[in-house]
């Protein structure tokens, strides 16, 4: 739920900035490019709007990447990318038990929060959606009930002549209406013209005809009704509504266009005499009917008045233009970019808690070039929680043998760790490989545990009475062990070369650059080797 | 099949009436050709789907082409229009209708006469 929130947001944050990059440019392009350009161009805007789809780094991407990190650190004082110096582990009496607590209760405060957001959120955008299809359904229905089909074949055979001058496959029904004010057209696969009831002009007809032809012809039914998805699931976001008008205005203008680039400019006129005569007509039906029909205020039929007078052809170069100014819109709508989410991955594989404690699993985690922190769960499944952008997690456990994660980065760009659950289990043999990587977390019961370290970074408890064996090799590596019943019968050897240093417990004896401490039966064997420069501390 | 035929789409229904009650849409545009009718091929599709919403008219798949098939024949449908015409302006009474045919000379002495013969043969 967090997460969808969190792509949602970006969405509607990266949407509004290519909406405001569109609109701010619109100087420079108003009276250069076609309308028709001016009209779809938003449909990139929409996409943005509802598509997370993006590429690996992006603006939005980073900013609420941003975002997450500052709020984890804040969330879990303990960041798992920060190795535990050697020089603090003397103050910190028992680092991990607490900040688990801290950590699960942090984190389950905010989801509270972002399920009762999303509910809010979707309730609304659902409502809004229902009640503008029940409102069109309404408006359809109440048109239905007027219409009387225009059977006069002179009118008719007009209409034809319109449908084949714009090569329009499909066969448009005629009805006329007394309920409204000016010409619609209504219907997604059965176009249907509805004209008020009035006498008409042969070429008053065809202008009208031709008009709500083309408005079928660029699917203006389907992309309203985008810009109405775009609306609702935005309902948050005030540029939505910005984009709406913008929409309905320049699918007019495109509209104009495309009915006068084939006329005149003496039918130019007339065409702008039909528009105006609607307007007057519209003044007396708007209350009625505001709601749906697409009535607009005088000051945009000026402004579609104002762009006939002006039409002109435009000229190959112009095209050029477009073309790239097209494809530098399509980048921004790349660059821009959204956020995309983490990949919840566990396995779906279910053993019941007492075979688990029966099995005394081996358990290997290879580690190559990411940060893990490890955390003890109650459950039978192991389970990840990463972004699949940046990691590529394997997990393989199966009822019986050897489980083993596999854990290595796709792109490495990033801090973001990676989160490992592994079950509360007697652990048989764990095998823990960190090549250039970080572990961190987690407490073991386990007969026999083995670490090989190499440029990275290693840190876990021992359970209270550990019955077993650990053996780490690490090299130019940071490694930080706690007991948690202070080495009760271990008997410990540690070797460190001339470039490491080792911080023990007081207790240990200490002979050139080699530490022991033996203690009660010391059938616990600890075997720890420290070279090229690495850093131990043993709590 | 309350709803009410259009005049242009009678010319229609008549061109399929009187090709044996089904037409194939080539057949229907011949026809209107032939009686000077400067029908535009959407202008007679609109009708055609139009009666056949109505349900006065089953399209009829022969391969890709379409044959339009009466579901009514033209003396069901003048029985159909007769007794709505005189619901509607005789409220159902004949003898008010047979006198304004009578007194605009619509129907002659004769033809009366020939009516009332076959009505009482009707009754034997």
């Amino acid at each position: 739920m967090n997460e969808f929130m969190k792509i949602l947001l970006s969405l509607s944050v990266s949407g509004a900035l290519l909406l405001l990059l569109i609109l701010g440019l619109k100087p420079l392009y108003k009276n250069k490019f076609s309308k028709r350009w001016q009209y779809y161009i938003w449909i990139v805007v929409a996409l943005r709007f509802l598509l997370p789809f993006t590429p690996d780094t992006t603006i939005i991407g980073n900013l609420f990447e941003k975002f997450d990190t500052a709020a984890i650190t804040n969330e879990i004082p303990a960041n798992p990318n920060v190795p535990v110096p050697a020089d603090t582990g003397n103050s910190k009496a028992e680092p991990i038990q607490p900040n688990r607590e801290i950590t699960t209760a942090a984190m389950r405060e905010p989801v509270d929060k972002y399920i009762c957001l999303f509910f809010i959120w979707s309730a609304l955008a659902l409502v809004l959606f229902v009640r503008k299809v029940t409102v069109y359904q309404g408006f359809i229905q109440y048109i239905k009930a007027g219409n009387k089909e225009v059977s006069d074949i002179k009118i008719l055979n007009l209409l034809s002549d319109c449908e084949e001058k714009l090569k329009i496959k499909t066969r448009v029904e005629l009805s006329c209406n007394p309920l409204i004010a000016s010409p619609m057209l209504i219907g997604f696969f059965s176009p249907r013209i509805i004209l008020p009831v009035r006498e008409w002009e042969d070429k008053e007809l065809s202008y009208i005809f031709v008009h709500e032809l083309v408005h079928y012809k660029q699917g203006d039914m389907f992309y309203k009704w985008l810009i109405q998805i775009v609306v609702c699931a935005h309902w948050f976001n005030p540029f939505v509504y910005l984009l709406e008008k913008e929409v309905n205005k320049s699918c007019e203008l495109s509209c104009d266009e495309k009915v006068i680039s084939a006329l005149d400019d003496d039918e130019r006129r007339e065409y702008g005499d039909t528009l105006i005569s609607f307007l007057k007509a519209d003044n007396t039906y708007k209350s009625s009917l505001a709601s749906v029909t697409l009535t607009e205020g005088a000051e945009q039929i000026k402004e579609r008045l104002g762009a006939i007078m002006k039409f002109r052809k435009h000229s190959k170069m112009n095209l050029a233009i477009t073309t790239v100014f097209t494809v530098a819109v399509c980048f921004c709508f790349l660059t821009i970019g959204a956020y995309a989410a983490p990949v919840m991955d566990s396995e779906p594989l279910h053993i019941r808690e007492n075979q688990v404690a029966a099995l005394n699993p081996d358990l290997t985690i290879r580690i190559d070039n990411a940060p893990v922190l490890i955390e003890n769960k109650n459950t039978d499944l192991i389970s990840a929680s990463y972004n699949s952008r940046y990691y590529d997690v394997s997990i393989n456990q199966p009822s019986e043998g050897e489980w083993s994660v596999d854990i290595s980065a796709v792109h490495s760009n990033t801090n973001k760790s990676v989160l490992l659950y592994i079950p509360d289990a007697e652990y048989n043999s764990v095998k823990i490989e960190i090549d250039n990587g970080m572990y961190s977390g987690g407490i073991f019961h386990a007969k026999n545990i083995i670490a090989n370290v190499d440029n990275g970074g290693l840190d876990f408890s021992l359970s209270k009475n550990f019955d077993g064996s650990v053996k780490v090799d690490a090299y130019n590596s940071i490694f930080h062990l706690v007991s948690l019943d202070n080495y009760e019968n271990f008997d410990i050897e540690i070797m460190s070369d001339s470039e490491s240093l080792c911080d023990v417990p007081g207790y240990f004896d200490c002979i050139n650059e080699k530490y022991t401490y033996v203690d009660g039966t010391g059938t616990n064997l600890m075997n720890i080797s420290l070279q090229g420069g690495s850093v131990g501390s043993l709590e | 099949m309350s709803q009410q035929i259009s005049e242009s789409e009678l010319v229609l229904m008549k061109i399929i009436w009187k090709n044996g009650g089904a037409a194939l849409y080539s057949v229907i545009m011949e026809e209107l050709e032939k009686d000077k009718n400067e029908w535009k091929n959407n202008t007679v599709l609109t009708l055609l789907s139009r009666l056949g919403e109505k349900k006065f008219l089953k399209v009829r798949k022969i391969g890709r082409k379409n044959e339009y098939v009466a579901t009514v024949t033209e003396a069901e449908y003048q029985t159909m229009q007769t007794h709505s015409f005189l619901d509607k302006v005789y409220g159902g009474n004949v003898k008010n209708l047979v006198s304004t045919l009578l007194r605009q000379d619509i129907l002659s002495a004769d033809e009366l006469k020939e009516i009332e013969t076959f009505w009482r043969k009707e009754n034997e």
